[in-house]
């Protein structure tokens, strides 16, 4: 193991302790700790919910629904995950429940994800990174909320695929095979990708 | 274990925790060999760096984490709540301030359609093929502009703004409102200066919120 790396597993290792005694106030109903617990959160769990709900309030909701959670239920966290993980798995309970709410609703009303598909464009590529950037928001949005969630796990919150597992709670493979099918539809709708990113 | 020779199957659905870095350093290793001596492998490598790297710096949505802690308090509190129509107002100023740098940010075609999960409104089903909705993208306006013109058009916001275009979805506060007060607001909003795209949304809002 690199020198980086190994200190890398430290400050996780620190960060999560931290972490722990905040939760053991927290199930001590010290308001303070989950003041604390929330500041640290707020912002990785806003970004995580809003990118599985696409919905700004939705997402506030969803935060405060997580830390609901932590606070009532900080007694049944048991240390068999680190204690972001355990709340992340919350966050991606709550946030599909919502998202298979919304699709009970929404259904009939969603644009057909091929006819979504042909409204990117195919002939002019973009060159500008910016664009490419616009251009991924809109090929995330053809992915399944489920596949959303293991690609923003993997490469904006950098999480092992047995960390991701047990955050959307299925088995590895599964992990594994969802991010490839993620993979490959992202490649088809962003067929220069790795060549215009580094512009 | 490290001189297994991992097939290019085991090897392909393991490259993105090989980017993240969270391969363990014998599974790192056999990947690692593999990928040398595999030029698709190579070039997916190369493709999933760059959509690790746009994945990284998509923009983190800036809102105050105090804002929301002070309803979570009030929740634990069993005060009553402002409820979602507080909360969207809330969060709608914020929004705007979002939209802004979004739309700063952004120099991308508009998209029309949308698949974002949106709030419901019942009172807007009356017409369920046609929802009663429209999208508006914003040009350069400041939060209180924004504010005035869409309670002048007598609209509201109930979705919105979309993560990097600043994409809002609005409805007429009226009720009663019929097509062709939707296609005027559609044609309002065009005839300003301020707003960059305007259109009959294609979704409608699907949350009730009457149950968080």
């Amino acid at each position: 193991m690199s020198i980086d790396r190994q200190r890398e597993h430290e400050t996780e290792a620190d960060d999560d302790r931290a972490d722990a005694e905040l939760l053991g106030r927290i199930r001590d109903a010290d308001r303070e700790a989950l003041h604390a617990l929330y500041r640290k959160y707020y912002h990785p769990l806003l970004r995580f919910t809003y990118r599985l709900t696409g919905q700004l309030e939705i997402a506030q909701e969803t935060v405060n629904d997580v830390m609901l959670v932590v606070w009532r239920d900080a007694a049944s966290f048991e240390g068999r995950s680190k204690v972001a993980t355990w709340i992340m798995g919350i966050a991606y309970r709550k946030a599909m429940k919502r998202v298979r709410r919304a699709r009970l609703w929404s259904v009939r009303y969603i644009t057909p994800i091929d006819e979504r598909i042909e409204r990117f464009p195919s002939e002019e590529a973009p060159t500008e990174r910016v664009e490419l950037e616009d251009l991924l928001d809109r090929a995330l949005e053809a992915l399944s909320a489920e596949q959303r969630a293991v690609v923003e796990l993997t490469y904006f919150f950098g999480c092992s695929y047995d960390e991701i597992a047990k955050i959307v709670g299925c088995p590895v493979n599964t992990v594994k095979t969802r991010m490839f099918h993620a993979r490959a539809k992202l490649k088809s709708l962003l067929p220069r990708l790795g060549k215009d990113s580094s512009k | 274990m490290t001189d297994d020779a991992m097939s290019h199957e085991e090897a392909a659905l393991l490259l993105p925790w090989l980017v993240n870095g969270t391969l363990d350093s014998s599974e790192r290793e056999r990947v690692e060999r593999h990928v040398r001596g595999c030029v698709t492998c190579r070039t997916e490598l190369v493709e999933q760096r760059a959509l690790a790297s746009l994945v990284r710096d998509r923009p983190v949505v800036p809102l105050s984490a105090e804002r929301d802690f002070e309803r979570l308090r009030r929740t634990l509190d069993g005060s009553p709540s402002r409820g979602m129509r507080g909360l969207r107002t809330a969060a709608w100023a914020v929004a705007a301030s979002i939209a802004v740098v979004a739309i700063a940010a952004s120099v991308a075609p508009l998209v029309v359609g949308t698949r974002e999960p949106v709030e419901p409104y019942r009172t807007l089903t009356r017409d369920e093929a046609a929802p009663m909705l429209v999208d508006v993208v914003f040009a350069d306006i400041s939060d209180d502009e924004l504010r005035d013109l869409i309670e002048t058009l007598g609209a509201e916001i109930v979705a919105g703004p979309s993560p990097r275009v600043g994409r809002y979805t609005l409805r007429l506060v009226d009720d009663r409102a019929t097509d062709a007060d939707l296609d005027d607001l559609v044609r309002r909003l065009r005839d300003d200066r301020r707003v960059r795209f305007a259109a009959r949304a294609y979704s409608l809002p699907t949350h009730d919120g009457a149950d968080d």
